[in-house]
């Protein structure tokens, strides 16, 4: 099978309703999955939303059949207890049928800081992080109860009642080597945050060979390509500024003042803005060569859905299976 | 409008895909309203099951179209952090179309001991429900962003991007005076598990007068009225302990241990068994005259939904209406 293409419903861009909408529609036009994004805050004002992804998945697998549903990411330290994101994700397997994966991360201020404990530096964030995906997938082997003593959690005799016989697969989110070792070890898929062979390799090397690596690429689709710009500075001038910046700010103001500096034309040089599938299909081999099997699209503005899907129907995937293959 | 008749969604006694075909065929059936428990565990091991409530609560907003939705009730003190419920109960609200109302309670040791630091006294849950449902409240507000720093839970810079037009109403569940007063400053609606007039005066004095209060009753509905007290026993006898015990056990096995001495002819003469409509009638009477406006009733057994929304549909609504108005 070749590289997989995903829809993913963007929670910062986008209502309740209109993400279970788009999500639907991504299944009718044929997309291979979807994924969707877990926050408290957008990274914007802009942007203008921010519902509860468990929620709102609960209603996607309700209103789906067939496209696999995960999230991208979910953080299991801060606003939620690992012990309750186990339960969750439990829940939405059997809801959905089998279709769900439970994507991790180590999380974002943006999101995390509502609970007020402060933000640590990003080697406890990976700590906590191992710690929550132990708890997680010991509560998933549903060996009788879960007890845990951890520096950072504690579980108390939990244990999950309601186990898919299908296991929920666990992906979590690297962006260097001590988390890619991190997911060769414990997890059954990498969410990659860049299309860079060595985070495979990492993977690899700890254990990840042969499983599935996800990756993701934001579009601005249109037939305006100057619109498509402006929409993309508008919506995402926060995405170049890179992880070592994402994860720090504690709100859409701070996000505001960090990218002033960033100009349409930056935005025209590293996100695809415009009509042309050819610059999507090869952007995306750069991912595929780097050893992505998963590949998920982000189309930028939440009332920009319907285009966009209309043309993936007609455009992009006939030339994605072309590319990539079935 | 006379007393309205309730479906419970019991998430210790069925799975997540069972609790949404239930709730769809309630809807049919003509339930005026539905309310869903929100568990880590049943009180024993012979309920069998404890799914996400909220994962749940999203497909089943999905699956249905009328029939109002509410949590009864969710802890917002240990398990989930308060404003974390907020987010959840603003989408429920957009996912339903208005439809929703959040119950809290202050929590049973049952399911909040997963996350470990053991169970305080119930006036300290109190403190701690109290300043949850600020928070939640503050947050519904919309009105800038919410910062908290209680005794028990911190709040920074907290705001909900998408929140419904219909305010999300707040029941808080009842079971004496502090617990009343709590209700009355603080909520929109009283939820109570027993016909006690009492409860709705403390309810009324400290600001509850004029608004809705919502009681619950378990039956076990059967044409085999000794299988139907079998079955209340086996799945029920905790039940009759009383929230003095309840809120305190710390898993099934001590719901088992607590209820050893509960004997079928108890559980017989607390709880309607069989098919006698007159006498659930006459049991839901109790709480019309203590003045409760809204009664969900429990089947007991997960297996055992469709007869009794068969029996709904041909017997118990059509008497309900006769007794209660509607």
């Amino acid at each position: 099978m070749g590289m997989q293409l995903g829809y993913t419903m963007m929670t910062e861009q986008a209502g309740p309703k209109d993400l279970v909408s788009h999500v639907v529609g991504a299944e009718e036009v044929g997309f291979d999955f979807s994924v969707c994004s877990d926050h408290y805050f957008p990274w914007l004002a802009e942007m203008g939303h921010s519902p509860h992804a468990w929620t709102v998945l609960g209603a996607a697998a309700q209103a789906t059949s067939r496209i696999p549903l995960m999230t991208y990411v979910t953080c299991p330290s801060f606003r939620y207890h690992p012990a309750v994101v186990a339960q969750k994700a439990a829940t939405l397997q059997l809801l959905s049928d089998g279709r769900f994966t439970l994507g991790l991360g180590s999380g974002e201020n943006l999101n995390e800081h509502i609970v007020g404990v402060g933000w640590p530096p990003a080697d406890v964030r990976q700590e906590m992080l191992v710690e929550a995906i132990h708890i997680i997938r010991e509560l998933f082997d549903g060996e009788g109860y879960t007890n845990y003593r951890g520096e950072h959690f504690q579980v108390e005799s939990a244990k999950l009642w309601d186990l898919p016989e299908q296991r929920v697969p666990i992906a979590v989110a690297a962006s260097g080597k001590q988390s890619c070792t991190i997911a060769g070890e414990l997890a059954d898929a990498l969410v990659a945050g860049e299309p860079n062979p060595k985070h495979g390799e990492w993977f690899a090397a700890a254990g990840g060979a042969g499983k599935p690596r996800y990756g993701q690429l934001p579009i601005a689709f249109d037939t305006d390509r100057a619109a498509a710009v402006r929409r993309a500075r508008e919506l995402f001038r926060w995405g170049s500024l890179g992880w070592k910046v994402n994860t720090e700010l504690p709100g859409p103001p701070a996000f505001d003042a960090a990218s002033a500096f960033v100009r349409e034309e930056d935005i025209a040089e590293s996100i695809l803005c415009g009509d042309d599938v050819d610059a999507v299909i090869e952007t995306a081999r750069t991912y595929a060569d780097a050893g992505i099997t998963h590949m998920s699209i982000v189309q930028i503005g939440g009332d920009q859905q319907w285009p966009f899907l209309d043309w993936a129907r007609t455009t992009l995937l006939p030339a994605w299976r072309e590319a990539f293959g079935d | 409008m006379g007393m309205q008749l309730g479906y419970t969604m019991m998430t210790e006694q069925a799975g997540p895909k069972d609790l949404v075909s239930h709730v769809v065929g309630a809807e049919e059936v003509g339930f005026d309203f539905s309310v869903c428990s929100d568990h880590y565990f049943p009180w024993l091991d012979e309920m069998g099951h404890a799914p996400h409530a909220w994962t749940v609560l999203g497909a089943a907003a999905q699956a249905t179209s009328r029939i109002p939705l509410m949590t009864y009730v969710t802890c917002p003190s240990f398990r989930y952090h308060p404003a974390v419920v907020a987010q959840k109960a603003a989408t429920l609200q957009l996912l339903s179309d208005g439809r929703f109302t959040l119950g809290l309670g202050s929590g049973e040791n049952l399911n909040e001991h997963v996350v470990g630091g053991g169970w305080p006294a119930a006036d300290v849950r109190q403190e701690m429900l109290v300043e949850a449902a600020t928070i939640i409240r503050d947050l519904f507000d919309g009105e800038g962003y919410t910062n908290f720093r209680g005794e028990h839970f911190d709040v920074e810079s907290a705001k909900l991007f998408d929140l419904p037009e219909t305010r999300v109403p707040i029941g808080i569940a009842v079971s004496g005076k502090q617990s009343g007063e709590i209700a009355g400053e603080l909520a929109d609606l009283m939820i109570a598990v027993e016909p006690n007039a009492e409860l709705g005066e403390y309810f009324d004095a400290a600001g509850g007068a004029g608004k809705p209060r919502v009681g619950q009753m378990p039956i076990s509905f059967g044409t085999d009225k000794a299988a139907a007290v079998t079955r209340a026993h086996t799945l029920f006898r905790w039940f009759g302990l009383g929230w003095k015990v309840n809120a305190e056990l710390p898993g099934p096995p001590a719901f088992d241990s607590a209820s050893s001495f509960v004997r079928e002819e108890d559980v017989d003469s607390s709880i309607p068994c069989g098919d006698d409509v007159d006498a659930v009638i006459e049991a839901a009477k109790e709480y019309a005259d203590a003045g409760f406006t809204h009664l969900a009733l429990v089947q007991i057994g997960g297996d055992q939904q469709a007869p009794f929304l068969e029996w709904s549909r041909t017997a118990l609504m059509p008497a309900w209406r006769e007794a209660f108005g509607g």
